[in-house]
């Protein structure tokens, strides 16, 4: 249990078992229900990253898993804060390249950590949610598809609700009006100045998956501003959404492939504070 | 082709058919037909359709025809892209 402003946060550490050490990973998680079906596959991704000479730091957000608190008081700034705890910790342990390795809603978590941190990290990102906006209208669709045929209200009227303060309940989730506000306005946008690397993988089903467009077009922007971004999909389920429990093990072995294929070349840390 | 192979890679992910969906054509069925997709699967078709094209469904713009058959949904996101253009 890492001690936070106000509680304590559960994390799992893993060090590196290898001699040489690789650099560092944090995870940060997917949302609700999405994080919950992901636990096996982050987990064993953890194992065989810790097994490349990598030290893994995987933890439960503020009111999830086995942290502390009230998942109705969460909030990316909170969890921003929490994350940055974390990221004190590893950063009297570990050496070499430091990698968020975001998963679903966890990338919308990495500008605000990368802003608050002054550090430079690469980032790994599996299925990113680009627009913190569109994954709060898939939150208000699950509520609407949720509630029974007769009081199912449009998603007009549960945005109005959550901008006059209120918060509203999905899924088992108290989600505050902050939180939505928050999701509202929150995407994966990073400066060149405060990302090493970007190493972005997708999964898909189709028998010869492409890339979403949408990703297609994010990483062209990402090269334009000059930053190293590399993107990939691979032939998988999607372990985050599906009906039962399912992994991608092409997953983890092309992320193997990503975090050490650039250790070697990884950037110092403080380089960003120059 | 690419806008088919799009639609059928996301039911087959989001309703876990497993590769069922390579078989579908234009013109089978999907709401009442397929038991996968209830309501919540509808939401998340919907999600990740925004979420692999990038662009945003209104409540009113989506109803139950556009469901009816892969042709139907396919018809949809064409549509979707043709505006976003």
């Amino acid at each position: 249990m890492l001690p936070v402003a106000g509680g304590e946060c559960f994390c799992v550490w893993r060090a590196p078992e290898s001699t040489a050490q690789r650099g560092a990973v944090l995870h940060l998680p997917a949302f609700g229900d999405e994080m919950n079906k992901s636990r096996a596959m982050t987990a064993s991704a953890s194992r065989r990253f810790a097994m490349q000479g990598f030290g893994v730091l995987t933890l439960d957000l503020l009111g999830t898993g086995d942290s502390t608190g009230d998942f109705g008081d969460g909030s990316i700034g909170r969890w921003t804060d929490d994350i940055g705890c974390a990221l004190d910790w590893l950063d009297t342990r570990t050496e070499g390249p430091l990698w968020l390795w975001c998963l679903r809603f966890g990338a919308l978590l990495a500008s605000p950590v990368l802003n608050r941190t002054h550090a430079k990290a690469s980032l790994l990102l599996w299925q990113p949610v680009l627009a913190g906006a569109q994954y709060l209208t898939h939150l208000l669709r699950m509520k609407i598809a949720g509630a029974a045929p007769g009081d199912r209200q449009g998603l007009a009227p549960l945005r109005q609700r959550i901008r006059d303060g209120h918060s509203i309940e999905i899924g088992g989730y108290g989600i505050s009006s902050r939180l939505a506000c928050e999701l509202e306005k929150a995407g994966l946008d990073v400066a060149r100045e405060d990302v090493g690397r970007i190493r972005w993988l997708e999964v898909s089903a189709s028998a010869a998956p492409t890339m979403s467009p949408a990703a297609r077009a994010r990483i062209a922007e990402f090269d334009a501003a000059g930053i190293d971004v590399t993107g990939s999909v691979l032939q998988g389920p999607g372990f985050w959404q599906s009906a039962e429990i399912e992994s991608c093990p092409g997953l983890i072995d092309a992320s193997v492939t990503a975090l050490t294929s650039e250790s070697i070349l990884g950037i110092p840390r403080d380089s960003a504070v120059l | 082709m690419e806008i088919d192979r799009e639609v059928l890679a996301v039911l087959d992910d989001v309703l876990s058919l497993k590769g069922r969906a390579s078989a579908f054509g234009h013109a089978t069925p999907l709401m009442n037909s397929l038991p996968e997709l209830d309501s919540m699967a509808v939401a998340a078709v919907l999600t990740s359709l925004e979420e692999r094209f990038g662009f945003t469904i209104a409540d009113d713009e989506v109803d139950a025809a556009a469901f009816a058959t892969v042709g139907s949904l396919v018809a949809f996101v064409e549509g979707k892209l043709e505006t976003a253009r």
